[in-house]
């Protein structure tokens, strides 16, 4: 646990989110699933990179003769020394990052806001007004699926969904429009819930002005009321000539 | 029309309206984020130099304006009601700073942001005023606007009301009039 605490201060590592606008959120959070999912992620990534490390060594060795000078041999044999060391590292850090990614994740529901905090290295806070929201997808993938889990996805007015690569990356490899809760075991409950929540806001969600809504006053109405009478009259006066 | 009366501004309106510069730890992160670029690290840096130290920030009843530049100038103005999302985002240096970058969106539709925010260290105060002022967060529409607007409008719609009666009875009391 030491180790986990002077790494969250290395990486300052903010605590719990503070709660959206709204009253006090539901705070929803990945599955253990999705941890394991990214286990097998991050372990397919480590089995990748162990088999480029061996063949790479080997393949030195294999061109690597008598000849070689040897100054040569001893920079092959640090560089080796050096792989290892380089792997070792990456697979326990690899290992820490995930395993904080899948503890520090917040979802968090109000009445009137979503907001999602993920990330480790780089922190991503979203918070989405409902108000905002236009439509709202589950989405899952037959591993998902074999391990009950989905992804939530709620997105707001405007493009770049599928940008080009160049904006991928100045907006921070995320689309800006989009906001997701990923890993989920309660997908369904919580679509209800930003479905619910969605349809008691009361605009469109595109920054219209304030709509003034007045109810016509007492003189107005007595005022329709003459003029239905008149008309009624007129109406009357022709039918009978 | 405002929307935001200036009598009302709270305390945290007058503490976001005097932010105009960014702090100088945006210009030790932009060094720091230049140096990434190896040993051309000076092509950004004469770039973020510039940005640093011409940006601009003015916060106002109505929206933001941002803006930076020296040979090609740039001003963004944003106002609080078209404000759709506001994502803070830090990576490990800037959080080492105790900087975010606030990026603001509205319904356009670019992909990136509308408007960053940098260097700012009162990023949660910012974002909590902005999400005071933009649309669907702010609670249900101040009233006190509506009822001043409405009478006036209503009495001119009875007095138009009235006169096409008028005019009616005017046109039965003719057909009256002509019939044997």
């Amino acid at each position: 646990m030491s180790v986990r605490d002077g790494l969250l201060r290395v990486l300052r590592v903010p605590p719990t989110p503070e709660p959206p606008p709204g009253s006090p959120p539901r705070i929803f959070r990945a599955a253990p699933n999705f941890f394991k999912l990214r286990l097998l992620r991050w372990g397919m990534t480590q089995i990748a990179a162990l088999a480029g490390l061996i063949w790479a060594i080997n393949f030195i060795r294999w061109i690597e003769d008598t000849r070689t000078p040897d100054f040569v041999v001893w920079l092959i044999q640090a560089g080796e020394v050096i792989g290892w060391i380089l792997f070792a590292l990456e697979f326990a850090g690899g290992w820490m990052l995930v395993r904080l990614d899948y503890e520090l994740r917040w979802y968090m529901l109000s009445d009137r806001a979503v907001r999602i905090r993920e990330g480790i290295t780089t922190i991503r806070e979203k918070t989405i007004a409902l108000a905002n929201i236009q439509n709202i997808a589950v989405r899952q993938g037959p591993l998902q699926r074999l391990l009950g889990i989905a992804d939530v996805e709620v997105k707001t007015a405007g493009g770049g969904g599928s940008g080009s690569d160049m904006e991928k990356k100045s907006s921070g490899s995320e689309p800006m429009h989009v906001a997701y809760f990923r890993g989920v075991h309660n997908a369904e409950e919580i679509r209800d819930l930003l479905r619910e929540g969605v349809r008691r806001q009361k605009d469109a969600g595109l920054g219209d002005p304030d709509e003034i809504v007045t109810a016509p006053d007492d003189d107005t109405e007595r005022a329709v009321a003459e003029l239905l009478t008149a008309a009624r009259g007129l109406r009357q006066a022709v039918i009978s000539r | 029309m405002s929307r935001y009366d200036p009598r009302v501004t709270s305390d945290l309106d007058r503490q976001i309206f005097a932010i105009h510069r960014p702090s100088p730890e945006l210009m030790k992160y932009y060094v720091f984020s230049s140096l990434l670029f190896g040993p051309f690290f000076f092509i950004p840096l004469i770039y973020l130099y510039f940005r640093y130290h011409t940006m601009r920030y003015e916060f106002d009843e109505e929206g933001i304006s941002m803006r930076w530049g020296i040979l090609f100038r740039r001003e963004i103005t944003l106002t609080y009601a078209r404000i759709q999302d506001i994502h803070l985002t830090s990576n490990i240096l800037e959080r080492w700073l105790r900087l975010a970058r606030i990026q603001i969106q509205t319904a356009s539709a670019s992909a990136a942001a509308e408007m960053t925010l940098e260097g700012l260290h009162e990023f949660e105060l910012v974002r909590d005023f902005l999400y005071s002022k933009m649309r669907g967060v702010r609670g249900p529409a101040p009233k006190a606007a509506t009822p001043e607007a409405a009478p006036s409008s209503g009495s001119d719609l009875a007095a138009a009301l009235r006169e096409v009666a008028a005019e009616l009875r005017a046109v039965r009391e003719a057909l009256e009039r002509r019939q044997p």
